[in-house]
């Protein structure tokens, strides 16, 4: 009787205390995605004039729900799986779970109002690359695998609608014995890239899940309930301010999947404030009507090619590789003339060039270091196929401005051959199909679709190119002696002798002589671009999916502490006779202040 | 024969070997900058230690002789009386300090140290504090002890003797000897080179700032050296009409509004940024500062094979200073005229120390903020171009664009002011120490001045710039050192023959 009179009385004092001029109060729970959420939904609400109080925090999804029944908050962001959970009802997905969710609220006093657009329910991650010929795009694919081996949080073992007993019954999943148990979701992810599984279970807005080596594998079956993200307002709350709903629809759709991951991994790891990262998102989308900050522009980060190099395949690798090192920059690649020099006198940051370029002119080039390789192309001598004898064929090779054209250059000259026709790649293979050439050497990608094509046509071949590496060690250093696997072509039986060169991306030089000075006022003279820093080298080749580190020919950012880092130069007879000198001026300085006269 | 190098032949003979590396440098850079990279490369490996020494020595010498009998010796005659009032003259210094370089490096510097400091790992609080001690250690009472040394013994002498304001006359004065007419001439010929390194090089920095910002307002494509040239060219004519046509007055009153304006800049951002933490971090500075001035003056880092950042940052920012010094030691010691030495030194040491320290808690201390709680995203612009610094941080605030204009009006302003004074001061050099040079010795001055600028952007190698500037300013070292010798030769006497009055 008395507890029941003073929640009564609690409700009275609210209904005076709560009523008018009292700023909303918007609460989160303990994870930084409620608290972005939050932040977002107070600017948004301020832009239109509303009174808002700091973000509340709220504690865990009870006492969250307790405060506004309580009156304390007035609007929070929930999923709409845990709106269900919470109630004891089994989760709907689909349009219906809103309409549900008003009706089993609506006693509570609470409204759901519009989804924010991204679901946050559990995904499944695999590698994009698993293996060559097996691609896995959605879960029913795992189906294929025997001995599945599974990462996921304790807790996914634990549910029993839509946990891992359940997955793997729905799917008809074959797992090995005991999943891999780690509640980091970074921690799962480095078992799928490292192989130690094949997929790893997170939450749909885990920043974890932007690594650009994975892919999410669809739920074709609709396994997982939907987590959707939307506000819950205290019915009250949305009758007293009108147009409160209005001002939140602003937001209705506007979050995807990917724009929260991206939230949360500038929060989570790159240390940005809930509420700086919640306005950037807000301005950059254009959804606040009056911002009182600009943001910040920082110019496009460009990586350029020379067009006639034909690196498109390379882009996304590359692209991959830079965004991991720099995450907030827009990153554009672009084609020019001048790769190197644009590059070396810090016009554009980065440049995407294959081995050979290095070598265009017969010094080595140090205009730019070779930062991370992203690939290797190969040299594909392309033969009519009654053609008996290779030395005395008419060949065609790509002209020589391009990266193709430097690498045929130089094999040609290393087997005497003085005579070639000179032609853009696809001339040359038109040409040759056409039989109007006997043989043609092009630079490209093992695999290469254009390749492939002329070659499934039947009227050429490909051709050992066996020539020594150590013939090549002076006329082409960045060839390296390979072979075409069997069977990387339709038809192809046997492996390919042949001759590959790296595709990198690579950064302004260091110049190679005088003092080595690291930075100091005199770099304020960019009449070069600075070299790429070492900790953003690491992060490119972490996700380059190229293992390999630059060719050791090549200037790079990975021998540099090897050539260019003279020994200390004490001991030596220049340092003794400078400091004799200095100390006998000193001495004379000292003589001429005290010497009688 | 050296002594014998005077009046005109002397000035063919200095604009000679300028003119002459201006033009080595535009034909052949490599070769050049080779050269003056062996020489100094060289000096710098074996004698870092004894140039941190030398310029800790300088401060300690002038506080020294500030605080002993020394200190009440009127610059001037003994019963001289100031020129100009205190409050104006604290003034003419803090006008002194401020410059190009506060501009260039407010925002970069700390900023560079913050997130790549040499030692420890970077973007913390440690990082921070430590990044501001470093670089008021580089723009604080160092660079000011050098000066305040230049100054006072081309006052003691120019205004107790009557010698001229030469860097050799104090050695014809003090001392006696075969060897000394030489080498008096030679630390006149090395003076005037310096000079006119560091100032071309200042120009050829403030180019580059304009041209960056520029970019930023306008949005023309970087990189371009026709607009590099084009910014000098305009910049030489803005200097050469202001130096020839005697607009002494004009330009008197556009370095005041200059200063004003840069204040008000200051006071913008102070303002508009987040200004407690700003204020808190001049204070914390200012007391990391004081406190770790000892380990600082005297840190090369020879355990952690860190010799090559200290070259490249402290020794370099001493020899950029040391290379002003002629210049800037004539200005300070003709405002001084009439003060005690105790005052003089304690106003030079202190006055632009304070300014540049308030000025880098605020540009830097924006940035580290926002770096450390902001949008962040600067460090990263600034490694790859420190030009940028400055107009980045603007592009945070309200009114960026006229915020960005402002700078770009600053720089170039502080350029045809300084470059201004600088054919002035190069004249005087070159007419043994005339208070009213030729105007056809200061326009020879003011085209050198804009062929060394131009050649330093032009060669491309900015180690090679950097050590063409610096290989003018080791020898002066030596011939400030000398100076002290004999200043410390005359003043003893003078002590002396006053108190046996």
């Amino acid at each position: 009787m008395n507890s029941r009179f003073s929640i009564l009385a609690a409700a009275a004092i609210c209904l005076i205390a709560c009523s008018d001029g009292q700023p909303l109060r918007i609460g989160a729970k303990d994870f930084a995605e409620q608290r972005v959420l939050a932040e977002m939904a107070a600017k948004i609400l301020k832009d239109d004039g509303w009174a808002v109080e700091s973000v509340v925090q709220c504690g865990d999804t009870y006492a969250c729900y307790g405060g506004l029944q309580a009156g304390e908050l007035d609007l929070l962001v929930d999923y709409t799986g845990t709106g269900f959970v919470f109630r004891g009802e089994t989760p709907l997905s689909g349009a219906g779970a809103l309409t549900r969710l008003q009706e089993i609220y609506q006693p509570m006093g609470l409204t759901w109002l519009a989804p924010l657009g991204f679901d946050n329910g559990y995904i499944l991650v695999a590698k994009s690359d698993s293996a060559p010929g097996r691609k896995l795009t959605e879960i029913s694919d795992l189906a294929a695998t025997a001995d599945l081996q599974i990462a996921c949080p304790g807790e996914f073992l634990r549910r029993p609608l839509d946990g891992l007993q359940s997955l793997v019954q729905r799917y008809g999943l074959r797992i090995r014995g005991e999943p891999i148990v780690e509640e980091d979701p970074q921690t799962r992810v480095a078992a799928v890239l490292e192989g130690r599984a094949e997929v790893a279970v997170l939450y749909g807005t885990d920043s974890a899940a932007l690594d650009p080596r994975l892919v999410t594998l669809a739920d074709d079956l609709g396994f997982f309930p939907e987590y959707g993200a939307a506000f819950v307002a205290r019915t009250r709350a949305l009758k007293k301010h009108k147009g409160l709903a209005d001002s939140l629809a602003k937001l209705e759709g506007a979050v995807t999947r990917e724009a929260m991951r991206q939230l949360n991994h500038a929060v989570q790891l790159e240390g940005a404030t809930p509420a700086v990262a919640a306005t950037t998102f807000l301005i950059k989308n254009e959804l606040l009507s009056n911002p009182d900050i600009l943001l910040p522009q920082t110019p496009d980060l460009v990586i350029v090619t020379h067009a006639d190099d034909h690196l498109e395949s390379f882009a996304g690798r590359a692209l991959a590789s830079v965004r991991n090192a720099y995450p907030r920059r827009t990153v554009v690649v672009r084609s020019t003339p001048t790769p190197l020099s644009d590059t070396q006198v810090g016009r554009v940051r980065l440049t995407m060039l294959g081995a050979e370029r290095f070598f265009a002119s017969g010094e080595r080039d140090d205009r730019v270091e070779a930062v991370v390789a992203v690939g290797s192309r190969t040299i594909h001598q392309l033969c009519r196929l009654d053609l008996e004898n290779v030395a005395n064929a008419s060949i065609g090779v790509p002209p020589p401005g391009s990266g193709g054209g430097i690498a045929a250059a130089r094999v040609l000259a290393v087997q005497g051959i003085e005579k070639a026709f000179v032609g853009r790649p696809a001339v040359l293979l038109g040409k040759a199909s056409a039989g109007d050439l006997d043989c043609v050497l092009v630079l490209v990608e093992n695999g290469d679709a254009e390749v492939a094509e002329v070659l499934s046509k039947g009227v050429l071949s490909l051709r050992d190119l066996d020539l020594a590496q150590s013939d090549l060690r002076q006329a082409a250093p960045f060839l390296r002696s390979t072979r075409i696997p069997a069977g990387t072509y339709h038809g192809q039986l046997e492996a390919i002798e042949s001759l590959a060169s790296q595709v990198l991306l690579a950064g302004p030089g260091r110049p190679s002589k005088n003092v080595e000075a690291t930075g100091g006022p005199a770099t304020a003279l960019p009449a070069s671009g600075q070299p790429i820093p070492a900790d953003h080298v690491q992060a490119m080749a972490a996700v380059s999916g190229f293992h390999e580190a630059p060719d050791p020919v090549l200037p790079s950012a990975w021998n540099r502490s090897l050539s260019k880092r003279p020994a200390r130069t004490t001991g030596g007879p220049i340092d003794a006779i400078l400091n004799g000198l200095v100390l006998l001026f000193l001495g004379w300085l000292l003589y001429l202040v005290w010497r009688q006269e | 024969m050296l002594s014998r190098l005077k009046g005109k032949s002397f000035y063919l003979v200095t604009v000679t070997i300028c003119l002459a590396i201006s033009v080595w440098g535009i034909i052949s850079p490599e070769s050049l900058g080779f050269l003056a990279g062996l020489l100094t490369g060289a000096a710098f490996g074996s004698l870092s230690w004894f140039f941190l020494l030398s310029v800790t020595f300088f401060l300690l010498l002038s506080v020294f002789v500030a605080f002993s009998r020394y200190g009440r010796l009127r610059l001037g005659a003994d019963d001289e009386r100031p020129e100009f009032s205190t409050l104006s003259w604290l003034g003419m210094l803090f006008a002194a300090g401020m410059g190009v370089g506060l501009l260039f490096w407010g925002v970069a510097e700390p900023i560079i140290h913050f997130s790549t400091p040499p030692t420890g790992a970077g973007g913390g609080p440690d990082a921070a504090r430590a990044a501001m001690v470093q670089t008021n250690f580089h723009w604080g009472i160092h660079a000011w002890a050098i000066y305040a040394v230049a100054g006072l013994v081309l006052a003691y002498f120019g205004f107790r003797k009557g010698t001229p304001n030469l860097p050799g006359a104090p050695i014809r004065a003090a001392f006696k000897g075969r060897w000394v007419g030489g080498v008096a001439t030679a630390a006149d010929g090395i003076g005037v080179v310096a000079v006119a390194l560091g100032v071309a090089g200042s120009v050829a920095m403030g180019v580059l700032q304009i041209y960056s910002g520029l970019q930023v307002l306008t949005g023309i494509p970087g990189g371009s050296l026709m607009v590099t040239m084009a910014v000098l060219g305009v910049l030489t004519v803005a200097y050469m009409v202001s130096a020839t046509t005697g607009l002494d007055k004009g330009i008197k009153i556009l370095s005041n509004t200059n200063m004003v304006i840069a204040i008000a800049l200051m006071l913008f951002v102070l303002a508009a940024g987040p200004t407690a933490f700003l204020l808190d971090s001049f204070v914390t500075s200012l007391g990391d500062y004081t406190a770790g001035l000892v380990g600082i003056s005297l840190r090369l880092f020879p355990y952690r094979d860190l010799d090559g950042w200290t070259q490249s940052w402290t020794v370099t920012y001493f020899f950029w200073w040391l290379a002003w010094a002629p210049f800037v030691g004539v200005f300070i010691a003709r405002i001084s005229r009439g003060r005690t030495i105790r005052e003089y030194i304690l106003g030079v040491l202190l006055a632009p120390t304070l300014f540049s320290v308030l000025w880098f808690s605020v540009f830097g201390g924006t940035a580290i903020f926002e770096e450390m709680w902001g949008m962040g995203g600067l460090a990263q612009l600034v490694n790859e171009d420190v030009t940028v610094a400055v107009f980045s941080l603007f592009a945070r605030f309200p009114l960026t664009r006229v915020l960005g204009a402002t700078a770009c009006l600053l720089v170039f302003v502080f350029l045809v002011t300084s470059a201004d004074s600088a054919t002035f001061v190069l004249g005087m050099l070159t007419t043994g120490g005339s208070m009213n040079p030729p105007a056809a010795r200061k326009v020879t001055w003011g085209i050198v001045l804009a062929f060394m600028a131009g050649a330093m952007l032009l060669t491309g190698g900015i180690h090679a710039l950097r050590a063409v500037v610096v290989s003018g300013a080791v020898p002066f070292l030596f011939i400030m050192l000398l100076q002290v010798a004999a200043l410390f030769r005359v003043m003893p006497r003078d002590v002396r023959s006053k108190g046996g009055k």
